[in-house]
């Protein structure tokens, strides 16, 4: 289990978590849903312990998690993360392979060659040709960057995994695509995955259970299928682009969401 | 090249593409696009990354990537040949954060674009004004840098721009895929408002078939560099003519969980 305990996380003054406690399981899909600013990326990094909370604990299996060293790095060998700016996460100066076999050489005892042979199976297995590991970063497009993150991610095969819009920048084929093969990764290997998107829609379609954040609160907790209860959830799930045109409509002004914020 | 209000009549002249061909060294990456935008339209371009649609929309906003060879792909608006930077034209991106000057307001950003239309003092300001209450933006982000706004609220500076520059057209590269939905919902509505109260024509590239499904008039579907389907929403969702346009449409019924394939709750 992987868990966020009662965690309030404050930048200077400004206090942007309140109270936060949310949990993943053993192969299980929490969504986190919300919009732009509510604090996600916070819960990620803090999840990750890429930040340490202002209050609170982040526990894995019961264990607050280690501070610094040996205990950190057990802690790296079993979450992982994957973020949204797929160029910005590479060392552009390092091959594909090189960025992929990285945490292997880190947290993992393979021989060269096994970290070769897992490297290509990686790439594979994020449906990129096995030549792109002698590639740079810039040989590669932006969707084919996040999924060498993916690969990376996924190298030493952690319990956990994060994900902050790690499927936004790419086109539908491609979120699909990769959402099929997280949901795989996770019944195959027992993989929890934290998901976390602005997109109700990937939400849905890849988590059993959806958790709603506004403005540094967790709002909703809901389990996939059913609908949130919270007016800033529900106004997510009213601004859903839909499935299909909509039949008999003079004009395309579809209607808006029915709440009233100001700015965007 | 007129200057008449964007509220004000114009006329009623599509922005065409002759048929456009893009190559890097021998590799065709654009084949033989040709695209219209009439006024008071708002066209989507859809396809897979790769298929071009990006390369496209940027050529018929009058920028040509340096490594590339392009051939035809002349743009014509009302008999016009327009060149690039023409102030008929407006080009909105995805990340608008890149657009904007780090050091300056959005005031300057606004008042620098008129200047270069020779636009300036007490009509400038009133100007300004009324792009930004266009667009939904409040006088007081006139004070404000570009890293003090929301993505949502940049995006709107780029179109009340569009606007300052009277633009007829206004060509859109996934103007929303970095905006949370709300965000997203409220930038489209506000595309599609300005495409049937004033005649604006906007030709919008995305991969996203709700987008197409909620706002668009007509929408063309690229696939390996062409062209492959030319429809409406309601067709290409009830009978879609090519493999690519079955393609997204699998994956974006997939999206909303039409597929079979649900979390094991």
């Amino acid at each position: 289990m992987l868990a966020l305990e009662n965690i309030d996380h404050c930048y200077g003054d400004r206090r942007v978590l309140h109270d936060v406690s949310l949990s993943v399981a053993r192969g299980e899909r929490v969504a986190l849903v919300g919009g732009s600013g509510e604090g996600k990326s916070t819960i990620a990094r803090l999840a990750l312990a890429l930040e340490r909370p202002s209050q609170g604990e982040v526990k894995l299996d019961d264990a607050p998690v280690g501070r610094r060293g040996r205990a950190l790095k057990a802690f790296r060998r079993q979450v992982q993360g994957v973020f949204q700016d797929g160029p910005g996460a590479v060392n552009p100066g390092h091959t594909i392979g090189r960025i992929i076999e990285e945490p292997l050489v880190h947290l993992s005892r393979h021989s060269a060659r096994a970290r070769r042979a897992r490297v290509e199976a990686l790439l594979e297995v994020v449906k990129l040709p096995a030549s792109y590991a002698a590639y740079l970063p810039h040989q590669l497009s932006g969707g084919q960057l996040q999924r060498v993150c993916l690969a990376r991610a996924l190298a030493i095969e952690p319990a956990y995994l994060v994900c902050d819009e790690a499927t936004s920048g790419l086109d539908t084929v491609l979120q699909v695509e990769l959402t099929r093969f997280l949901a795989e990764t996770c019944d195959r290997t027992g993989m929890g995955l934290l998901f976390i998107t602005h997109d109700l829609r990937l939400a849905r379609r890849l988590c059993h259970r959806l958790i709603a954040i506004e403005q540094g609160r967790l709002v909703d907790d809901v389990i996939a299928g059913t609908a949130f209860t919270h007016p800033a959830a529900r106004a997510l799930e009213e601004a859903v682009l839909p499935l299909a045109p909509i039949k008999a409509s003079a004009h395309k002004t579809h209607r808006a969401p029915q709440h009233a914020d100001a700015v965007v | 090249m007129t200057s008449m209000s964007s509220s004000q009549a114009r006329p009623e002249m599509a922005l065409t593409l002759s048929p456009l061909s893009i190559h890097h060294g021998p590799r065709p990456l654009v084949q033989e696009v040709s695209l219209s935008v009439p006024p008071a339209r708002l066209v989507t371009l859809v396809g897979q990354s790769g298929s071009g649609k990006s390369l496209t929309a940027s050529a018929l906003a009058g920028t040509h990537l340096p490594g590339l060879r392009y051939s035809g792909g002349e743009v014509r608006s009302g008999g016009e040949v327009q060149s690039g930077g023409g102030v008929r034209l407006a080009h909105v991106l995805q990340n608008p954060r890149t657009a904007f000057n780090a050091l300056m307001t959005m005031e300057a950003h606004a008042l620098e674009t008129l200047a270069t239309l020779g636009v300036r003092g007490a009509t400038a300001q009133s100007r300004v004004d009324e792009a930004l209450t266009q667009v939904g933006l409040a006088l007081e982000v006139k004070p404000l840098y570009p890293f003090e706004l929301s993505g949502g609220m940049l995006q709107r500076m780029m179109i009340a721009i569009a606007l300052l520059r009277k633009a007829s057209f206004v060509i859109a590269d996934e103007p929303t895929s970095d905006l949370d939905p709300r965000a997203q919902h409220r930038i489209l509505t506000l595309l599609s408002e300005l495409v049937h109260h004033h005649r604006l024509g906007v030709l919008l590239i995305t991969h996203d078939l709700g987008v197409v499904a909620a706002f668009a008039d007509e929408v063309h579907v690229m696939a390996d560099g062409r062209l492959v389907e030319s429809t409406t929403p309601e067709l290409l969702f009830e009978r879609p003519q090519s493999a690519a346009a079955r393609d997204l449409l699998s994956a974006h019924r997939a999206l909303y969980g039409e597929e079979g394939f649900h979390a094991g709750a």
